[in-house]
């Protein structure tokens, strides 16, 4: 089964009277189970690339298919429907709605999935008790969470739905050392034990501890860098 | 409204202003909405009282009755419909000063036939009309008694109050009664030769009204259509139309405004949740919700507070009414006009790209 795969993208940009080429005939492939890690300057492309790959923005040109369905040619309401179903989002300092404690983060999920309340609430405790968060964190608010706790909760949200596809956008960024090693680990062994195909872009070094494959983002191109270690899986 | 309800219950600070002046619009619209039906009462409940369905006038007077003089020779026409009981009446303002103790009375004088159709109305005596003033219930808080006697200013008649009922007001001054002989004189002198104001007519369904118009030289109103004539009914009514419109317009503008700014502050969350997989319709149907719920309860609030000040002011010196279905009216079409106002706002709802979220320009 192709989990994600981004064949032949290209994104332009205006830069001034001129276009500048973001992404130039960009090919990822990424398996169930399987953590690639990009990596880049800032302003690379990174995020647009990730935005791509999540459906969150068409591509103008190539095409992106996520749990064997291409979705060049489709609609915004099956692009949204696929999106709910297969693709989930680390975000860079956990982008929590800050009216919803951390277990609400998670049931929204399931809200927005149609899911009855009654199943959606206990596989939200257990995923935040997966993610080491315990009942004290479950009940309280973005603001009255750690960086690290938040960020833990931005994970347990992305698994909620069950997705095929992980996307991470710079997810040890706004952590100190510590907790970004702690938190890239976390992020790769979650992903590994649900199966997820996951790409993470990141400007730091934490998450290529974890990872399987390491491409580098420069001047619109990917390129395979050797991991100075083995695979990570 | 899942995402709605909570922000609600932990940010209602945020929503208070609004709720605040949601709420104060709803206190005066509920106010005006008393104030208007009390001067409709008070312009015309003299006519409401009355027991007919319809007024025959001259022709062109649009109601009002000091445009229009009929005779005996269209009474008889409207008499002799099937299915009509008609009988004439009278109706002037006149100023009636007391000849010994009592205040001044500005009253509307309408002069009815006894018997018939103003029978519990009529100042009758076992074999003939009593000239005699039968006042408005209301005018005996003035301390007018009966036996009391007024000169009706411009006719040199004196009555004596021969008794009180409910009358009503018209034109926003108390009815008195006045048998119609009564009325002529003081309204025509020496000469009435048989003139009133207009037919009063209670006809049943079937009745052929137009054909007795036709007979008659008369136009018919009903009795509704009739209020229009009543002195600064519809300068009145149109003036707190207006207002009450005025009011609906501004509630509008500012749910509007308010929801237009959360949206904006919103736009990075609105994207999250595009970009967790809810739909346009889902995002616009939970910020739809949160604003109903703000408005439903503002407005339920001060719907209940201007009920409260309208029933305070209920039988003062400022004419009031409390109706049920007037407020839950004037209530129903802020709530709508609150509505109508924030999805101006929720437009921009649909526009804003899931990119958003991962801070990506689409």
């Amino acid at each position: 089964m192709t989990a994600l795969a981004l064949r032949d993208i290209t994104v332009t940009v205006p830069d001034g009277p001129a276009t500048r080429t973001l992404l130039d005939a960009v090919d990822v492939e990424v398996g169930p189970g399987e953590v690639v890690v990009v990596t880049g300057a800032s302003g690379s492309g990174k995020s647009t690339l990730l935005a791509i790959a999540g459906l969150l923005r068409r591509a103008p040109a190539g095409e992106v298919v996520i749990a064997d369905t291409p979705t060049a040619a489709l609609s915004e309401r099956r692009r949204t429907l696929l999106r709910r179903d297969h693709v989930a989002i680390v975000y860079q300092s956990a982008n929590l709605l800050p009216s919803l404690t951390a277990a609400e983060q998670l049931e929204l999920v399931g809200h927005i999935a149609g899911e009855r309340r009654a199943d959606v609430r206990p596989r939200a405790r257990a995923l935040l008790d997966e993610l080491g968060l315990g009942t004290g964190a479950a009940g309280r608010l973005p603001a009255q969470l750690s960086g690290g706790e938040r960020q833990r909760v931005g994970i347990a949200r992305a698994l909620m739905g069950r997705p095929t596809v992980l996307l991470a956008d710079e997810p040890t960024a706004a952590l100190d050392a510590a907790l970004s090693a702690e938190v890239a680990a976390l992020l790769a062994g979650e992903a590994r034990a649900h199966g997820l195909a996951t790409l993470v872009v990141s400007h730091d070094d934490a998450p290529l501890a974890h990872a399987d494959r390491h491409l580098h983002l420069a001047d619109g191109r990917l390129a395979e860098r050797t991991l100075d270690r083995p695979p990570a899986g | 409204m899942f995402l709605a309800a909570r922000d609600l219950r932990r940010n209602w600070r945020r929503f208070s202003l609004v709720g605040l002046v949601v709420g104060l619009v709803a206190v005066l619209s509920t106010v005006l909405a008393g104030l208007a039906d009390g001067l409709v009462r008070d312009g015309t409940s003299g006519l409401r009282a009355l027991p007919i369905t319809h007024l025959a006038f001259e022709p062109h007077a649009k109601a009002v009755f000091s445009r229009s003089t009929l005779d005996g020779r269209a009474l008889h026409a409207w008499q002799h419909t099937a299915g009509v009981e008609a009988t004439p009446l009278g109706v002037s303002f006149v100023n009636a000063a007391p000849a010994g103790r009592g205040p001044s009375l500005d009253l509307a004088l309408f002069g009815v036939q006894p018997g018939g159709l103003f029978e519990q109305s009529s100042p009758a005596g076992p074999d003939r009309p009593l000239p005699g003033l039968v006042l408005a219930d209301e005018v005996r808080g003035e301390g007018v008694k009966i036996g009391d006697r007024y000169r009706i200013g411009g006719s040199g008649v004196t009555l004596p109050v021969i008794g009180f009922t409910f009358g009503g007001s018209y034109g926003h001054v108390p009815i008195a009664y006045v048998p119609l002989t009564t009325w002529q004189a003081i309204a025509y002198g020496s000469d009435p030769r048989g003139r009133f104001s207009a037919v009063a007519v209670r006809a049943t369904d079937g009745a052929d009204l137009a054909a007795a118009n036709r007979r008659a030289g008369t136009e018919t109103l009903t009795k509704e259509e009739a209020y229009d004539g009543s002195p600064g009914f519809s300068a009145e009514t149109a003036t707190m139309t207006l207002i009450r419109g005025f009011l609906l317009v501004i509630s509008a503008l500012i749910v509007g405004a308010f929801f237009t700014v959360l949206t904006v502050q919103r736009t990075r969350q609105i994207g999250l949740l595009k970009a967790l997989g809810a739909s346009g319709g889902y995002v616009l149907r939970d910020g739809i919700a949160q604003m109903a719920a703000v408005v439903v309860a503002a407005t339920a609030a001060g719907a209940l507070a201007g009920t409260g000040i309208v029933a305070a002011l209920s039988g003062g010196p400022v004419p009031v009414e409390l109706s049920v279905d007037s407020i839950a009216l004037s209530a129903v079409l802020l709530v709508v006009a609150g509505i109508g106002g924030s999805l101006v706002a929720f437009r921009r709802i649909t526009t804003v790209e899931p990119a958003i979220a991962l801070g990506v320009e689409p």
